[in-house]
């Protein structure tokens, strides 16, 4: 397959001069990796009718990232494939999912039953089979201390973090 | 009958009469000034020095040629007090003058005038022969191009924010910088606080605007080797219905990962929920996982 011209175009939502980085990828390994201001147009020869992708990101908070799967060479110099970093209009944290031993025994300190605290030891010692690991005796540790109430004591000796949930 | 021969009868002192030195200076033109006029805009000024022993009430006029209407042509300045100076400004708000371009105007007489304090009546002190031009400038609109700006509609834009909410607060600045003339300035103030398109339709479009608000539809808990729809709730806080769009980011135990929602149109003022779907890997570790949310339109 022969090469041809793929033209770029990278720029910003707002418009503005922002420092980006540009990188080609092809079957998951960077071909190209540009760093440069928006506005940018450019060109790269690619081989003709290979899959790639084309990811732009910068380090201001204020941008997303955006990334486009193409066959190349799509447009042309007048109508160049187009990266405009969108504007973030929002950013927080909305939740938490707890799986298995979390999941498990994140009802403990509001609903505190032995029977789970049973259970866990079972599983701990290979007797029962509760769907996940419980690796190390600090998980029944906490455990306890979910049962007795101590939530912050409970998420330092396991992974879960239902104190500030 | 005699005639009486002339005799003199005494001795007669000379009086010494010394005029009133009150007196202009600083003749200046300030600036131009628009037809139809938002406010009146100080386009002339001069310095009035009153006289050196008399505390008197002087008047300022102005002729201007040709005649300018919705501008000040008489000034006076209240009682001075002996030996002070005060500036005197000349504002012009013209009216729609229908100008097909610029139109000059000069001020070619500047007249002094004091009130005299016995009998009231403005008395002429001097009178100044000036040749001092000013423009007042043709006004703007919507679509024509502007001295500086290709419509009004983009200088509207210029002083606009995403909202195409105007804002004269920099007009001033520009202003004096000389990066605008009075009419564009005039133009902008009219606006000012305005949506754009209430002075020039479909002039311009706000850009979409959400926010992340706080009904999502994320289950408390999941099992790995399962799926779950993860629902961020997407408030369209704009002007125009927009497509919004979602990066929800998934972190926990040596794990992250990044899901990327499809668009989804909200109409204006409207709540709705993005869904992502998490596919949790088999061997993902038990743990709490953060989940992020970013939004985009």
């Amino acid at each position: 397959m022969g090469k041809c011209e793929q033209y770029f175009w990278l720029a910003t939502e707002d418009e503005k001069k922002v420092s980006v980085t540009f990188r080609l990828y092809h079957n998951d390994d960077v071909v190209k990796e540009i760093s440069t201001q928006t506005p940018k147009g450019f060109y790269l020869l690619l081989t003709e009718g290979e899959n790639y992708r084309a990811v732009l990101e910068t380090s201001e908070a204020e941008y997303g990232k955006v990334e486009q799967a193409f066959t190349a060479c799509v447009g042309n110099m007048d109508n160049p494939l187009s990266l405009v970093l969108p504007l973030k209009q929002d950013e927080k944290t909305i939740g938490k999912v707890h799986t298995g031993f979390c999941s498990f025994v994140q009802d403990l300190p509001s609903n505190p039953s032995s029977e789970k605290l049973k259970d866990l030891v079972l599983a701990y010692n290979g007797i029962k089979d509760l769907g996940f690991d419980i690796p190390t005796k600090d998980y029944i540790k906490g455990a306890v201390e979910y049962y007795k109430g101590n939530v912050s004591e409970g998420d330092k000796k396991t992974p879960c973090a239902f104190g500030d949930s | 009958m005699h005639r009486r021969r002339d005799i003199r009868i005494g001795a007669i002192e000379e009086i010494t009469v010394t005029g009133v030195d009150a007196k202009l200076s600083d003749f200046k033109v300030i600036s131009n000034v628009p037809e139809a006029a938002s406010m009146s805009y100080k386009f002339y000024s001069v310095h009035l020095h009153a006289d050196s022993s008399l505390d008197l009430e002087y008047r300022v006029r102005i002729s201007i040629s040709p005649s300018l209407s919705g501008a000040d042509t008489s000034k006076t300045t209240g009682k001075m007090t002996h030996g002070t100076t005060t500036s005197v400004g000349f504002y012009a708000k013209p009216p729609d003058l229908g100008l097909e371009s610029h139109e000059e105007h000069v001020v070619d007489k500047v007249y002094l005038d004091a009130k005299d304090p016995r009998t009231g009546n403005w008395v002429n002190l001097r009178t100044y022969d000036r040749n001092d031009i000013f423009l007042v400038e043709k006004k703007i609109t919507c679509w024509e191009k502007t001295p500086h700006y290709s419509s009004g509609c983009e200088l509207l834009k210029h002083y606009a924010d995403d909202q195409c909410v105007v804002s004269s607060s920099g007009v001033w600045i520009d202003k004096a910088a000389g990066r605008i003339t009075i009419a564009e300035l005039d133009f902008v103030e009219k606006a000012d606080g305005k949506d754009a398109n209430t002075l020039c339709a479909n002039c311009c479009t706000p850009a979409p605007k959400g926010k992340i608000c706080d009904e999502h539809d994320i289950p408390s808990s999941a099992k790995a080797g399962t799926s779950i729809n993860i629902g961020v709730c997407v408030e369209n806080t704009g002007k125009v219905k927009a497509d919004f769009w979602v990066d929800v980011k998934i972190s926990g135990p040596d794990y992250s990962t990044t899901l990327t929602s499809a668009k989804k149109s909200i109409d204006v003022g409207k709540k709705d929920k993005i869904y992502v779907r998490w596919d949790l890997p088999l061997n993902l570790k038990s743990g709490t996982y953060t989940i992020d949310a970013t939004l985009y339109a």
